[in-house]
């Protein structure tokens, strides 16, 4: 097997190998049942019953006027024996194996047949087990003869039949195997191309039959070229939305110089707005909520959630926390809190009353924002959870995002091997669930 | 009394401008630079009360100048910067900087933080103090420039910025009873745009977080008077 990887034989020089393989191990399987054919023995019964009954029609027929013996040779064959008188010898089938044990039982009978050159040979092995063979006369004719069911009858039906399938299965399993590895490559790239998107480039090895690996390195090229294009165009994204804060910056300082009491704060909430979609846009495309920051810290999540229900109350919304006073688990704390603080967010955007609730169980803990707002319908649910989504015109205007919202609570939730799903909050809005298995 | 005399070092105009008007129209003294070296000429010309450094100038960055200026003084920086993540953060206040203010930001947090920066500078001196940046207090940990806080089982626990404001206003003043005045005094001083809500309901919420099913949380009431933190603290 190494053989393969080492050198990269090409898919037609493999498939090749494989036959030749293949013929060869058939042919020695046959040979060798031939060989044993040569071994083969029927009972003394039988081999005297031939042997006499072969002795008998040879001086019968040996004592018939030339004319006649076509005739007593056909006079002599029973529905066992088949009796033929010819001249000359004709050549046996070509691959009709000796049966030398055989014609030694029947020679042992009657050693008089010894004198008569007796040839025994099996007539398609595998199927009835006929005998056939020839005894020479005296004067130099031959007598053809055929006994059918000598062998078939013999125990040897399992054996033989076990010996021609046994080479057939071993030479399809063998034949299923060699073909297996040369495809293993190709299944190396099905998976990698699968993976494409979902996590970070990864070449796949260079193996397997020169085509494939042609197709490999141009697989990696192209991986190689879409994650350059990709990390690309979100670096210039993130240091564009990165730009944009030194103008706000300006801008929000110029903004508080604005004598007119109704203009200074409009432009001020627009300022905080756009800083909304600048930070969204910033913590979608940054690594953190991508790839956890570091080891996950033991955290009291009730103590988070009560926290930022206490951070939006202050400030003056009506937020709910509900559920126990602690709960520890080990989460990655800072993604964890971006996740609720977008959910909460969201929550009172659409919403007037907003209840977090932390729910423990044996497997699981689900942390839900409901929200007593519009809600969203069931088909398009699964739709709010792009990024960059908006549902429809009435609801995507004034959302104070980019809609990267929910996209990165969803992050955040498989980062912690869990879900986000999206459901009717008892408050008849939204309700919005983190489930995380316990670990 | 001569006003505090702040050092300014920010590489864009406008905002060096503007920053600077906003400062000085709550009476500090502002001068500014815009790059390294003229910072380093403003400080050998006259020292100053507190930097304002920018984290991304051309040619230094403000971390390389903060920890330079760390080598020799104390002080206080606070950082201004376009980068708002939490590591950012981390990492600027790690290399001792007082505080950090991400842009854009408005003059009332700008001129809060200013303040409380001040502040709490002229309440820690001497210097020595001012390594200080972990309380331990019967087996919890507040880390102050992470404002982290942790529990005895090592466990992190998150709160509000008023709810720990408070806790290290109670840790600063340890087994001894504080008036529920001065609390509200000290907790305010932080930030512009800080909670109004009453000292009484972020202590409830505080001794909520900070116990535990076998114990409650170390802080007190003094009835009439206001609240206590009664157990020791250690500094580290």
């Amino acid at each position: 097997m190494k053989l393969f990887e080492r050198r990269a034989f090409g898919l037609f020089g493999q498939i090749v190998a494989i036959l030749f393989a293949a013929v060869l191990l058939e042919s020695a399987a046959s040979t060798f049942l031939y060989e044993r054919a040569s071994q083969f023995s029927i009972t003394g019964d039988k081999a005297r019953r031939l042997a006499e009954h072969l002795v008998l029609s040879a001086k019968l027929i040996e004592e018939a006027p030339v004319a006649e013996r076509d005739t007593v040779a056909s006079e002599l064959t029973t529905s066992r024996y088949h009796l033929t008188w010819q001249e000359r010898l004709t050549n046996p089938p070509p691959v009709s194996p000796k049966l030398e044990v055989i014609t030694r039982q029947i020679i042992d009978w009657e050693p008089e047949i010894q004198a008569r050159d007796l040839r025994l040979y099996l007539q398609s092995p595998g199927r009835h087990g006929t005998i056939s063979g020839a005894i020479r006369l005296d004067d130099r004719s031959w007598v053809r003869f055929s006994a059918r069911d000598h062998i078939g009858q013999l125990d040897l039906t399992v054996g033989r039949v076990l010996s021609t399938l046994v080479p057939a299965v071993a030479l399809v399993l063998l034949a299923s195997l060699l073909i297996l590895h040369t495809l293993r490559p190709l299944r190396d790239l099905t998976r990698a191309a699968e993976a494409i998107g979902q996590r970070d480039f990864e070449p796949v090895p260079m193996r397997g039959p020169a085509e494939v690996r042609k197709v490999i390195s141009a697989f990696n090229d192209m991986q190689r070229r879409i994650t350059a294009m990709i990390a690309d165009r979100t670096q210039a994204l993130a240091a564009v939305g990165h730009d944009f804060r030194t103008p706000l910056a300006r801008l929000r300082l110029r903004a508080e110089r604005i004598a007119d009491p109704e203009v200074g704060p409009e432009i001020q909430h627009d300022i905080v707005e756009m800083e909304g979609m600048i930070d969204s846009l910033l913590a979608y495309l940054s690594g953190d909520i991508d790839q956890p920051a570091g080891e996950a810290t033991r955290s009291d999540l009730a103590i988070l959630c009560a926290t930022i229900v206490d951070d939006a109350s202050d400030h003056g919304h009506d937020v709910v926390y509900a559920g126990p006073d602690h709960l520890v688990m080990a989460v990655q704390v800072v993604a964890l809190k971006r996740a609720l603080l977008n959910l909460v967010d969201n929550a009172l955007h659409f919403g007037s009353r907003v209840e977090v609730r932390l729910r423990d169980a044996e497997s699981w803990v689900e942390i839900e924002v409901g929200d007593n707002g519009p809600g969203i319908p069931d088909d398009q649910r699964a739709q709010a959870l792009q990024p960059f989504a908006r549902l429809d015109s009435a609801r995507a205007r004034d959302t104070g995002g980019f809609g990267l919202g929910l996209s990165i609570v969803e992050r955040v939730a498989t980062m912690h091997d869990g879900q986000l799903s999206l459901g009717i909050s008892h408050l008849g809005g939204l309700g919005a669930r983190i489930r995380l298995p316990r670990r | 009394m001569t006003p505090p005399n702040i050092l300014m070092v920010e590489d864009d105009p406008p905002i060096r401008t503007l920053t600077a008007r906003a400062l000085q129209e709550h009476g500090y003294i502002v001068r500014t630079a815009s790059t390294a070296p003229q910072m380093w000429d403003a400080l050998r010309a006259a020292p100053a009360d507190l930097l304002l450094l920018d984290v991304m100038l051309p040619g230094t960055s403000g971390i390389d100048i903060c920890r330079e200026i760390r080598k020799t003084s104390d002080v206080p920086i606070i950082f201004l910067s376009a980068k708002g993540t939490e590591m950012d953060r981390i990492v600027g206040l790690e290399l001792g900087a007082d505080d950090y203010i991400p842009k854009p930001f408005g003059v009332r947090e700008l001129i809060a933080r200013v303040r409380a920066v001040l502040r709490r500078h002229a309440i820690e001196r001497p210097p020595a103090d001012r390594e200080r940046g972990i309380l331990r207090f019967d087996g919890w940990t507040a880390n102050l420039p992470r404002r982290e806080l942790t529990s005895p089982d090592g466990v992190a626990i998150e709160l509000t910025g008023a709810e720990f404001d408070l806790l290290v206003s109670l840790c600063d003043n340890a087994q001894r009873v504080i008036a529920r005045e001065r609390l509200i005094e000290l907790s305010r001083t932080r930030l512009g745009d800080s909670s109004d809500r009453s000292v009484d309901v972020l202590i409830s919420r505080l001794r909520r977080k900070l116990s535990a099913d076998d114990r409650p949380a170390p802080i007190v009431t003094v009835r009439g008077i206001g609240y206590m933190l009664n157990v020791p603290v250690d500094r580290l």
